[in-house]
């Protein structure tokens, strides 16, 4: 009987939602739930849904029981929990697909949206309330990403680093960061898709022994297109 | 081909079905001549014909078609002085007048009759005794005449494009006036009832075999060619005749030549008889054999006719017709835009001459449209058919608050004058709120009432202008759509659509007048509304797997993603476009039924967006499609 349970279960998708339990907290480690605007600090055998975002801060870490799964997540890293579940390749290039499926059309005509002529207001020179420097957020966001892949979610990794780029355009020129994801999509055999990627890393500024590399694995990646 | 067998004999003899591919009027002047002991000549034939629709008629004046016989009567009469005059007979038969009628049921079937006065005279010497002192005898002419009338009714049918088949009545009705004859009836043309079979087939092109057979057990066989010649063609015929009446077995043949172009033709004709013709009979065998045809008989002589004929065609020919329209897109009068550059309705249109044509495309939906609208012109190849799209215009004027069924005349043209073929189909036109449930038109209700929600949005703005004046510049699209947004909820109530159709949508100004909306209704006035104040929107489209779907809304705060902290802490609030010129920038959602306020509206768009575009990958898998509006 158990059986057919379960095989029911898997058949009709009807999975518990997500819940992660904080197993371990240490130091300063920060929630923002679904679409709230604040963070707030969280305590030992909370329970999260998939909705959260975790920010844990220069000495923290956390540990996340999820099923029967542990999740480490360690310092000065962004995740959020909804990057927590596996995801086929397919699912991913889905998702990485999107990106341009996002995009305005690009018409050739010119496209009548110019803006009122009435101005109200001035510019600021950009200063903000924001809670964090912005780079450090987007950087925080690639530790989070980071941490996805170690605990074997390289699918939700790799989707996690590309919005984060979009999303802190800054974190484009961090070049460790970008060869780390370029080689995880390589991992996957998405080879295209890392040849482009490290077609763009190439334009950055990069250390001798970076270079090496992204042209080592350019090379790879060209002869296994080629075939 | 479609033409009946033996057309270069060009009479209705062979034709009684009056089967005619004349397209308007045609005048036709038969001259000819026998060639007797002396060869005499004279007018023929003087026929016109008129084409109407898929009627012809046809009239005619045959003057020469007469048959003259004098015969001896071996009885003499010695004179005053001593001379002597036989007494002789002079028999007259002649066709005057004919008349013909015929219908094309269809290209390939038509049916028709003819109907020919005949009239024959009977002169006889006789010599009268007059008696007075003395026996006198007077030498008298008496005559009898007779008139008859033959009806014929006949049947052509071609049902490929090579064969044509014909069948037709011999002195079907026959019917007399003016009948005084008593002592010549003997004489009178046989006419015994019968039927004419014909067939015509083309087994390669520009020959044609025909063949004729008459139950009376005569028969003609031959052929007949064409060639292009200049902006015309050269025609020969052959054909060879069995008549049961006359010897040989094949008692001759009539060739032809001529030559056809577009306005007139010309034709040589004869007939070659193979045996040498009676020039004497007694009369009692006349008397038993008689005639059957004036022209046709043991007693005629050799011919040649010359045969001009004109064709005056007023009617312009038809180059292209329309073989079937397929209406593509009901009409749905607040989709102006959408059909003049989709079409609604495609037809399939053959071209009909040898030549490419332009097709020039018209349409009219009646009770819609004050005038033709003319569609983009089509070349067809030769003998080719080809789909042509007729697009429309929705009048400025158009308010319709009912959907009706019209009819739309569709037009085809080569020529600037007149139109070549015309088709009427039916067609739904909707009310002018209806919508048909793709999210793409809603941007077409988007449109509307410009002006209005212009002058409405900048009237909130200057009531806001003293906050908006404290603000970043950059920031400016964000706080005008939630000033926008949060002056529109005010007023507001959330109208779940009670048409499970979701067929109709508000128009901007509607929304605003009726205070509510399903969210159809208030998707389309938020766009039209941040539109108007040039922010740029997009209408998402939430595709139900079952039931009905959602629409809300994107817009474009133009904030640079580095920007994207001052207006709020959570990223998952916003996501990043590349725009036209490849510039990354922060779009955010509105729940435009969150009637409470913009920030509430904007978590709820977010968490919809988020949840059901993204995470669910229902933008990769089409389950979910961003609609932009401009």
């Amino acid at each position: 009987m158990k059986k057919i349970f379960l095989i029911l279960f898997i058949m009709t998708g009807f999975l518990p939602a997500q819940t992660f339990i904080v197993k371990k907290v240490k130091g300063e480690v920060k929630a923002q739930i679904g679409v709230s605007e604040k963070w707030q600090p969280v305590k030992k055998n909370a329970e999260l849904n998939s909705q959260t975002t975790l920010m844990t801060s220069k000495n923290s870490r956390i540990v996340l029981q999820y099923g029967k799964e542990k999740i480490k997540i360690k310092n000065l890293s962004i995740i959020s929990l909804k990057g927590i579940k596996k995801l086929t390749t397919d699912e991913l290039l889905l998702a990485l697909a999107m990106e341009n499926i996002l995009d305005v059309p690009n018409k050739k005509k010119n496209i009548n949206n110019s803006p009122n002529t009435a101005v109200y207001g001035k510019e600021i020179n950009g200063k903000t309330k924001a809670v964090i420097n912005k780079n450090d957020f987007g950087k925080m966001r690639l530790n989070g990403a980071k941490q996805l892949a170690e605990n074997g979610y390289i699918e939700s990794a790799i989707i996690e680093a590309m919005e984060t780029y979009r999303k802190y355009p800054d974190t484009k020129k961090l070049s460790d960061y970008r060869i780390y994801f370029a080689n995880l999509l390589v991992k996957k055999r998405l080879y295209d898709e890392a040849l482009t990627e490290y077609n763009k890393i190439i334009e950055l500024k990069l250390d001798k022994n970076e270079k090496l590399q992204v042209k080592k694995q350019m090379a790879f990646l060209k002869k296994k297109l080629l075939r | 081909m479609n033409k009946p067998a033996n057309t270069l004999l060009n009479s209705i003899e062979s034709n009684p079905s009056n089967f005619s591919n004349l397209k308007d009027w045609g005048i036709e002047l038969s001259y000819g001549g026998e060639f007797a002991n002396s060869t005499t000549s004279n007018l023929y034939l003087l026929s016109i014909s008129k084409s109407i629709a898929h009627s012809n008629f046809s009239i005619r004046y045959t003057p020469g078609y007469q048959k003259d016989f004098l015969f001896k009567s071996g009885q003499s009469v010695v004179l005053g002085d001593s001379s002597t005059q036989t007494l002789s007979s002079k028999f007259t038969y002649k066709e005057i007048f004919g008349f013909g009628y015929s219908y094309r049921l269809t290209d390939k079937l038509s049916f028709g009759f003819t109907t020919r006065l005949f009239n024959q005279e009977f002169n006889n010497e006789v010599v009268d005794p007059v008696f007075s002192d003395s026996l006198f005898f007077n030498l008298t002419t008496e005559t009898e005449k007779t008139n008859f009338w033959k009806i014929d009714f006949g049947i052509n049918f071609s049902p490929i494009e090579n064969v044509s088949l014909s069948v037709a009545s011999i002195n079907l009705i026959d019917v007399s006036s003016k009948t005084d004859i008593t002592s010549n009836s003997v004489y009178e043309i046989k006419r015994p009832k019968g039927a004419l079979l014909g067939a015509s087939i083309s087994p390669i092109k520009q020959i044609n075999l025909n063949f004729l057979y008459e139950t009376t057990q005569s028969f003609m066989a031959g052929f007949d060619s064409e060639f292009d010649l200049a902006d015309g063609s050269i025609g020969v015929s052959l054909t060879s005749f069995h008549d049961k009446y006359q010897s040989p077995y094949i008692a001759g043949i009539v060739p032809a030549i001529s030559y056809q172009n577009k306005n007139f033709g010309v034709t040589l004709s004869g007939v070659k008889y193979f045996r040498d013709r009676n020039t004497t009979q007694s009369i009692s065998v006349f008397e038993t054999e008689g005639i059957r045809n004036i022209l046709n008989n043991k007693y005629s002589f050799d011919k040649a006719v010359l045969t001009i004929n004109f064709r005056l065609n007023t009617i312009a020919q038809e180059k292209a017709k329309i073989l079937n329209v397929n209406i593509v897109q009901e009409i749905f009068p607040a989709f102006e835009d959408n059909y003049l550059t989709k079409p609604f309705a495609v037809a399939k249109v053959v071209n009909k001459t040898d030549n490419i044509i332009r097709v020039k495309p018209s349409s009219k939906i009646i009770g819609f449209n004050r005038d033709i609208i003319y569609s983009p012109s089509v070349s067809i190849n030769a003998h080719d058919t080809a789909e042509v799209h007729f697009y429309t215009i929705v009048p400025d004027t158009y308010t319709n608050k009912k959907s009706k069924v019209s009819y739309a005349d569709f037009y085809i043209s080569t020529r600037n004058d007149e139109n070549d073929d015309k088709f009427q189909k039916p067609i739904l036109i909707n009310k002018i709120n209806a919508w048909d449930g793709k999210v793409i038109h809603l941007k077409e209700f988007i449109k509307k009432d410009q002006n209005f929600i212009m002058k409405y949005a900048k009237e909130v703005l200057s009531e806001n202008k003293s906050k908006l004046d404290t603000i970043v510049y950059s920031l400016s699209p964000f706080y005008k759509a939630k000033i926008l947004f949060d002056n529109l909820v005010k007023k507001f109530v959330y109208v779940a659509d009670p048409n499970a159709t979701s067929d109709f949508v508000q128009f901007p100004k509607q929304t605003i007048e009726l205070k509510g909306g399903d969210c159809d209704d208030l998707s389309v006035l938020y766009s039209a509304v941040l539109e108007s104040v040039g922010i740029q929107t997009a209408l998402v489209d939430y595709k139900p797997e079952k039931g009905l779907g959602h629409v809300n809304l994107l817009f474009n705060t133009e904030l640079s993603p580095r920007r994207a902290k001052w207006i709020t802490d959570n990223d998952s609030k916003y996501f990043i476009r590349k725009n036209s010129k490849g510039e990354d920038q922060v779009w955010i959602a509105i729940e435009t039924t969150s009637l409470t306020n913009f920030m509430k509206a904007w978590d709820l768009g977010t968490e919809k967006f988020n949840n059901e575009a993204l995470n669910k990958l229902g933008l990769a898998k089409g389950r979910v499609e961003i609609v932009d509006v401009q």
